[in-house]
């Protein structure tokens, strides 16, 4: 449903993406681990166009773009076909977690409010915050911002879900609940890239976890596979630090 | 001994209030059409139009660098030759359009400020549900800008009022015109001066009391 084709992508001289090519199958969780700088965000953010790559192919969901000559059109329809949970989690500060939820619904979709409200009451009962659904960000704790996030990104309704380090700036035991609402999800069939250095949950979520270093896939397979014997010297090399 | 003519103070007070709505009405105007150019211009600047940028710091150097007063004289004296439909404008207009023109240079500043004041992740988690850049401005970036912006806008809107002062140079009968005028003819300028420096103060100090209640409004979400 995904497919990723010889994507480059550099920040001035430094080549950060030095030619990925991958594909995610529909309701297949793919988790993405490797050490910082190994371009696994950045991975993420080119599939959400947030980065725009310098050259490559990708196509979601029938629609396919080239990277080299894509138009504005283009992008905004791409984007509209992915949606991010971010590690700071970027909710909109001027925005209740209930408005955070409906604006996709509202705003982009065109969705008459009242249809909004109650779609957004049940995604945010599905994240377990209907009791916080009039308070700002500000006046949440980090997990549960984290997981109006999550339901923002449901409301989005898109293909595929990406999660750049979604529990990273989380509070040690903040991280669980927003765990158990991403493993939710992975029940339902949602399609998902997830960035994570939490290898527990790695193991335990994904269907295929890929191996990132210097810019390139090194390995992929199954979480046992990957995880308890990797073929690459540099995944066992990385996976024993961690 | 000169004495301070307090009858005649008194007297003057209400003359002048009867012109405190030309001043306060040439501000307000002045107010909207600079904060609507200064929004204009600064999400233009932001948002990198191209050709745009450079236009706009041109816009902002000219009408910082030079005198308000030279750029009204400029405006109502000097563009006639030009543009000789303008031989129509009212001084009131002419006020209004200069002070405009003027306030906008200096808010765009504070709202580019502002703007770019706004934490990056806002913009990216905006495009990533879908919004369009220009969705993204108006729905999430200016309204947290404004919150950051309202108190050095305050100050921009103080300086506007102050600077309708200077409406009476071009021939405005505003409340400055008034002091010069009554002060001239009983040649009690002392008291005539008083009165409209306090009338100023006055409304300075209650415009700065609604700026207060603003920021509180605004800080409901943080």
């Amino acid at each position: 449903m995904l497919k990723i084709k010889d994507l480059h992508k550099s920040f001035g001289s430094l080549k950060v993406l030095k030619g990925i090519d991958f594909s995610v199958k529909k309701g297949e969780v793919v988790v993405l681990i490797g050490s910082s700088g190994s371009g696994k965000s950045t991975l993420l953010r080119c599939i959400n166009l947030l980065e725009m790559p310098e050259s490559g192919q990708m196509s979601l969901d029938g629609h396919s773009v080239i990277y080299q000559n894509i138009q504005k059109k283009e992008i905004h329809h791409m984007r509209k076909l992915s949606s991010m949970v971010f590690q700071q989690y970027n909710l909109f500060k001027n925005k209740t977690a209930l408005e955070n939820v409906m604006t996709p619904l509202v705003t982009v979709q065109k969705q008459s409010k009242e249809s909004s409200y109650q779609l957004a009451c049940k995604i945010l009962d599905r994240v377990g915050l209907s009791d916080k659904k009039m308070s700002y960000p500000s006046q949440l704790s980090g997990g549960q911002q984290q997981r109006v996030g999550i339901a923002r990104s449901i409301a989005v309704n898109p293909k595929v879900m990406l999660f750049d380090e979604p529990t990273s700036a989380l509070d040690p035991e903040l991280v669980g609940e927003v765990l158990s609402v991403i493993k939710e999800l992975a029940a339902q069939e949602t399609t998902m890239i997830i960035v994570t250095h939490e290898m527990r949950f790695a193991r335990q979520i994904a269907d295929r976890v890929l191996f990132m270093s210097d810019g390139v896939i090194i390995e992929e397979g199954a979480p046992e596979d990957v995880f308890d014997r990797p073929k690459s010297q540099r995944t066992a090399e990385f996976l024993e630090c961690v | 001994m000169i004495k301070f003519d307090l009858d005649f103070f008194y007297q003057l007070i209400p003359t002048m209030i009867h012109y405190l709505p030309v001043t306060i009405s040439i501000s307000f105007y002045a107010l909207i059409i600079g904060f609507i150019l200064a929004v204009i211009i600064a999400t233009a600047v932001e948002m990198e139009l191209k050709g745009f940028s450079q236009l706009a710091k041109v816009y902002v150097s000219f009408f910082r660098g030079t005198p308000l007063v030279a750029q009204l004289f400029l405006l109502y004296f000097g563009s006639v030759q030009i543009f000789p439909i303008l031989i129509n404008m009212s001084a009131y207009t002419a006020s209004v359009i200069g002070l405009g023109l003027n306030a906008s240079a200096y808010m765009s500043e504070t709202i580019r400020g502002a703007i770019s004041a706004v934490d990056k992740g806002q913009m990216e988690a905006a495009l990533s549900i879908g919004m369009t850049p220009l969705q993204a401005m108006s729905k999430i970036i200016l309204p947290q800008a404004a919150r950051v912006a309202i108190p050095a806008l305050s100050n921009n809107f103080i300086d506007i009022v102050k600077g309708s002062a200077l409406a009476f140079t071009i021939g405005v009968t505003e409340i400055m015109a008034t002091a010069q005028m009554e002060g001239a003819s009983a040649y009690r300028f002392l008291e005539a001066f008083t009165a409209v420096v306090l009338i100023y103060w006055v409304l300075i100090s209650s415009l700065s009391f609604g700026q207060k209640r603003l920021e509180l409004y605004m800080n409901r979400f943080c």
